[in-house]
């Protein structure tokens, strides 16, 4: 069986730019790394189907999430057939629901949802918070059950958008090293969004550097971070 | 004390407000979520009766029930002068306050979650009714109490419309006017003491709904 494969290439027209990006994520962590305001949450939105771009294509495995114009028919897949994980900024846990609850979301309908959610948390050592509410959890344990709840879909795509950038670093770490683990075990194809170099270095197989809606510079973290193939990626890099 | 007015009071109190309930939560959604075309004058239309005289909204109500009217002509309703055309009074006067309170709740959802919800496979209504009406119950409520306790005091639109029949249907206020009127005034102290308590505990009660009992949101520690 071939690896899957994410492949974007979209333009959409914002305010102060037009978005252009253009990339593609095997089963490894590429970070898109970039100054706030560069496109990098609309970006992540496009592929999980928030935000509708202009034009261009997006597709993984086979399954055509976006695709206009071209020759072929228009598709918008909806966000709730992409089965795309998404981690946002700031936690955007559930507040009336507890970290079970949460995480058995996507899974109402199928049987065992509580097992299975609760299999979840255990993995993210969360298990004797099942019945917390999120106000009740610190903000690492918040965003350890938002990763168990973007998992529950067993989708293959994980977007997260800045998603450590309000915790200490002790919590940071203990979190990459948790993501690093988690993307060895289940072979997820991952875009994790920062504007904080040392997350990227941490956690990044490959980084892409995302500047006023254009991606300057993709290659191995190293390479990148070596050979910055401008003086604008020094620039971004430098900050 | 009128007790026959009292239970004809709460039987159409309760009957405004499941339809309060239906209607107003429907048009708060339908307000909060969607560009409507025309929306700027339905919303007008939707708030007339807090500021129209009761004698003009019992006079719009007159022309819509009575004869010659499509609700007579076509459907064969006839509902002038019984306790449902009081209920009708009381709902079109109680649902300005159940919609605004309603829609502010609904559009203050955070959008990422509803957001949240798109990426974990739910349709539009699935989120609605899964998140958002949740996380917006409490100012649900409380317009439905606002509207309800509207509707319990509902007097100038009922007087019109469904006339004051004692017995059949005449409401506390409308007992209330009639015993001051032959001044019968410790039957008025009663009933006007009972239309204050009930009040007073509605508002009480929309009081806490507006004071949560913990923030949810900002919890970075």
């Amino acid at each position: 069986m071939e690896a899957p494969r994410l492949e974007v290439d979209i333009r959409k027209r914002l305010a102060a730019f037009d978005l252009t990006v253009r990339l593609e994520v095997g089963t490894e962590i590429l970070v898109l790394f970039g100054p706030s305001g560069a496109g990098k949450t609309q970006t992540l939105d496009a592929i999980a189907g928030l935000t509708t771009p202009d034009s261009g294509e997006i597709t993984f495995d086979g399954t055509t999430f976006f695709r206009r114009p071209g020759n072929k028919p228009a598709v918008n897949l909806a966000a709730r057939q992409r089965r795309v994980g998404y981690v946002f900024q700031n936690y955007t846990l559930f507040p009336h629901l507890t970290a079970l609850d949460n995480v058995a979301y996507s899974l109402w309908r199928q049987p065992q949802a509580r097992e299975r959610a609760l299999a979840l948390l255990e993995r993210m050592r969360l298990a004797q918070s099942a019945g917390c509410y999120p106000h009740e959890l610190s903000g690492g344990q918040q965003q350890r059950v938002a990763i168990a709840r973007a998992l529950a879909m067993e989708g293959r795509v994980l977007l997260m958008d800045e998603p450590f950038s309000a915790l200490d670093n002790p919590t940071r770490k203990v979190l990459h090293q948790d993501l690093l683990a988690l993307q060895r075990e289940t072979k997820l194809v991952v875009i994790y969004v920062t504007h904080n170099l040392n997350d990227a270095i941490a956690v990044g197989d490959r980084l892409a550097i995302l500047r006023e809606g254009r991606i300057e510079q993709i290659g191995a973290l190293k390479e990148v971070l070596s050979l910055p193939i401008n003086q604008e990626v020094a620039e971004v890099l430098d900050q | 004390m009128r007790w026959d007015a009292l239970l004809l009071s709460l039987q159409v109190t309760v009957v405004a407000t499941i339809a309060l309930f239906a209607v107003g939560l429907a048009l708060a959604v339908l307000l909060a979520r969607y560009r409507l075309p025309g929306q700027v004058v339905i919303e007008t239309l939707i708030f007339l009766p807090l500021v129209l005289p009761p004698s003009v909204i019992g006079y719009f109500l007159l022309l819509a029930l009575g004869s010659g009217s499509p609700v007579v002509e076509w459907f064969h309703v006839r509902v002038l002068f019984t306790w449902p055309a009081a209920a009708l009074a009381s709902a079109v006067v109680g649902l300005p306050l159940m919609v605004q309170s309603a829609r502010a709740a609904i559009a203050n959802v955070d959008h990422r979650l509803e957001d949240a919800a798109r990426t974990l496979g739910s349709s539009e209504l699935e989120l609605l009714w899964r998140v958002t009406l949740p996380l917006a119950r409490r100012g649900i409520i409380a317009g439905l109490i606002l509207g309800a306790a509207r509707a319990l005091g509902e007097f100038g639109a009922t007087l019109m419309v469904a006339g004051n029949i004692p017995g059949k249907t005449q409401t506390l206020p409308l007992a209330i006017y009639d015993a001051v009127q032959a001044r019968h005034y410790e039957q008025a102290n009663a009933m006007v003491l009972m239309m204050t308590s009930l009040a007073f505990v509605g508002l009480w009660w929309v009081r806490r709904l507006e004071r949560p009992p913990h923030q949810p949101h900002d919890l970075r520690r």
